[in-house]
């Protein structure tokens, strides 16, 4: 079992270089296999309140959380780091466009001796979508494009020809360590995610699923790779936990429902508290 | 933000090896180097005293200029980023960042989570862009170049100020009053306006046409103008490569190259034009001796520079 860990982004520590710096060296020396870090690129006030994973509707983000750069901030901490994989989890992909996005992916990659982990999704805040210039609508099919021009320009077919994404000759170099690639895990709650996962992920990452549910999503993911002639064993199943409480119960649990990734999220910010909850979790393990 | 080189002084910094690969300018053993000697150099630079140091930026290289462009250019924000995580009091340059291929929002971000890593060292270098076919590759308009950038500045100077953007919250908030610098690179007319009314700096791509000291006039003049005289400003100036010591091997054409004085003597030169910093380069046959070369610079060049101008300016 591998786990990650999400820093506490509502408490403002993020872009603090000297409290991530800590976090995630701690994180590293017990063994945590991966940190993940999330993405909005601009949070208007009084956005429509249609956050999919609680109830009122809205992030557990105060209005002035600020959230930096998930790519520029992973490359930051692959400089203070040796071994933890760098996560996105997830990257709002609509949001980019896929010769940028391979480069910046790549370069993290490279830099940190490939542990770059893409965790990409469509976005759900429609005004942050617009405020890139994306039509919301079209933000699943932008996704599909992304991942297979991305995958197209590292395989060293540099041509593309979709709807959104239309290029000719793009050579991009470097490369990431592996020949396969940054892999890409597909995250998100609905039938459209569990498909895409199936179809091209490298892994799947569901989000704010109950058990009940959680197991539909998990039998689409696997149809939706038998479908495409994959071996849904081979999509690596990401789940999430609070860390506070985390237990020898509750990780069983993931377990029995195929987890091959916990993530445990975060809400404290106190040092010396996190850093006992993260260390009796990687004694779980 | 304004000026950020104490004023009276000059500055020096330098592109970075590796990450760019340009045959016009890759020296052979970049080609099996990797992000170990990059670190280095970086390091090597921190040490020596360096102001910056510079990363470029193309998103991807259109076939065939691969032949002559080479193909592997880094990631702008992710190296210097990755590079601010090693390095402890040098700023990290994009010399310079083509915005207009990009979301401006994203840009802010990208320079704002930069500005917060490093504890406000970020400077955000920025042009238009000059390969009309690595525009179509993004989808971008070419013609339009100018004027997107200039419409992306408002919006990343408004997010580098107010952390926000129409109130939508973009941050993180800079550490700095008024957020990264923007220093406007190229050496054309326009480039050079648009130094004057949009940058707290410039930075040349090589010697203007009508020459650096007229096209130091040209921008003093012109920030005059608009600003009132004595507003500060980060005016660049482009050296030849500088080999300190007389190399055994040829370091190739222009080098300026021998004891430290004279080298020192052409440096305070170009300061004496008006520009108060200066990107400098040094050939090398491998990383090490470019690592002892941006040593040797720090500790024996560049302190003959200082006290050649009246030393550096309190601060």
């Amino acid at each position: 079992m591998k786990l990650g860990i999400l820093p506490p982004f509502r408490a403002n520590v993020a872009s603090d270089p000297v409290w991530m710096t800590r976090f995630v060296q701690h994180a590293e020396s017990v063994g945590f296999e991966s940190v993940y870090v999330v993405e909005h690129v601009a949070v208007p006030s009084g956005y429509s309140k249609r956050y999919p994973y609680s109830v009122s509707g809205q992030m557990p983000l105060a209005d002035d959380c600020e959230i930096p750069d998930p790519l520029d901030l992973l490359a930051f901490l692959a400089g203070r780091t040796e071994r933890i994989r760098l996560a996105t989890g997830v990257l709002v992909a609509p949001h980019h466009h896929p010769l940028i996005l391979a480069k910046r992916l790549a370069t993290v990659d490279v830099l940190s001796g490939g542990r770059m982990l893409l965790g990409v999704g469509v976005g759900w805040m429609r005004e942050e979508l617009e405020a890139t210039g994306v039509v919301f609508e079209t933000r699943g099919r932008r996704l599909d494009e992304i991942i297979d021009a991305i995958r197209a320009v590292w395989s060293g077919e540099p041509s593309f020809h979709g709807e959104f994404f239309d290029f000719d000759g793009a050579i991009s170099r470097p490369l990431p360590v592996l020949a396969s690639g940054v892999p890409f895990h597909v995250g998100g709650h609905s039938p459209a995610a569990a498909r895409r996962a199936g179809r091209v992920g490298d892994g799947f990452q569901p989000l704010g699923l109950d058990p009940e549910l959680l197991s539909v999503r998990l039998a689409t993911m696997r149809e939706a790779a038998i479908d495409a002639g994959r071996d849904p064993d081979a999509i690596e199943l990401t789940l999430g936990a609070p860390l506070a409480g985390f237990d020898a119960e509750t990780l069983d649990r993931l377990m029995a429902q195929g987890a091959d990734r916990v993530l445990l999220s975060t809400a404290s910010a106190v040092t010396s508290e996190i850093e006992d909850q993260v260390s009796a979790a990687a004694e779980l393990i | 933000m304004g000026a950020v080189i104490p004023s009276g002084s000059v500055a020096w910094g330098m592109q970075l090896p590796i990450q760019s690969q340009s045959k016009a300018f890759v020296q052979p053993w970049e080609a099996d180097a990797g992000p170990a000697d990059l670190a280095a150099i970086a390091a090597a630079a921190d040490r020596a005293g360096a102001f910056y140091v510079a990363v470029c930026d193309h998103v991807a290289i259109p076939r065939p200029l691969d032949e002559t462009m080479g193909s592997t250019w880094y990631d702008t924000v992710a190296t210097l980023g990755w590079l601010a995580a090693q390095t402890a009091s040098v700023h990290l340059l994009s010399h310079v960042f083509v915005v207009p291929y990009r979301a401006p929002l994203v840009t802010a971000k990208s320079f704002s989570t930069l500005d917060a890593l490093s504890n406000g060292r970020a400077i955000l270098g920025v042009g238009v862009g000059h390969v009309e076919t690595e525009f179509e590759l993004v989808g971008a308009s070419f013609v339009d170049r100018g004027r997107e950038l200039d419409h992306s500045l408002e919006v990343i100077r408004e997010v580098f100020a107010t952390g926000e953007y129409q109130n939508a919250l973009v941050g993180p908030r800079s550490p700095r009053v008024g957020g990264p610098p923007v220093w406007v690179g190229g050496s054309s007319m326009p480039a050079m306006r648009r130094a004057a009314r949009l940058g707290d700096g410039w930075l040349p791509q090589g010697p203007p046409k009508m020459g650096m000291r007229a096209a130091v006039d040209f921008i003093q003049s012109a920030r005059a103008e608009l600003y009132g005289p004595g507003e500060p400003f980060d005016l660049g100036i482009n050296a030849e490569p500088i080999y300190v010591g007389t190399p055994d091997w040829d370091p190739g054409p222009f080098v300026l190259s021998g004891m430290a004085e004279p080298i020192a003597e052409r440096l305070r030169t170009y300061a004496g034009l008006g520009a108060n910093h200066i990107q400098v380069r040094f050939p090398a046959r491998d990383v090490h001796e470019l690592v002892d070369q941006i040593q040797r610079f720090g500790e024996e060049v560049w302190p003959l520079v200082e006290s050649g101008m009246g030393g550096p300016a309190e601060i």
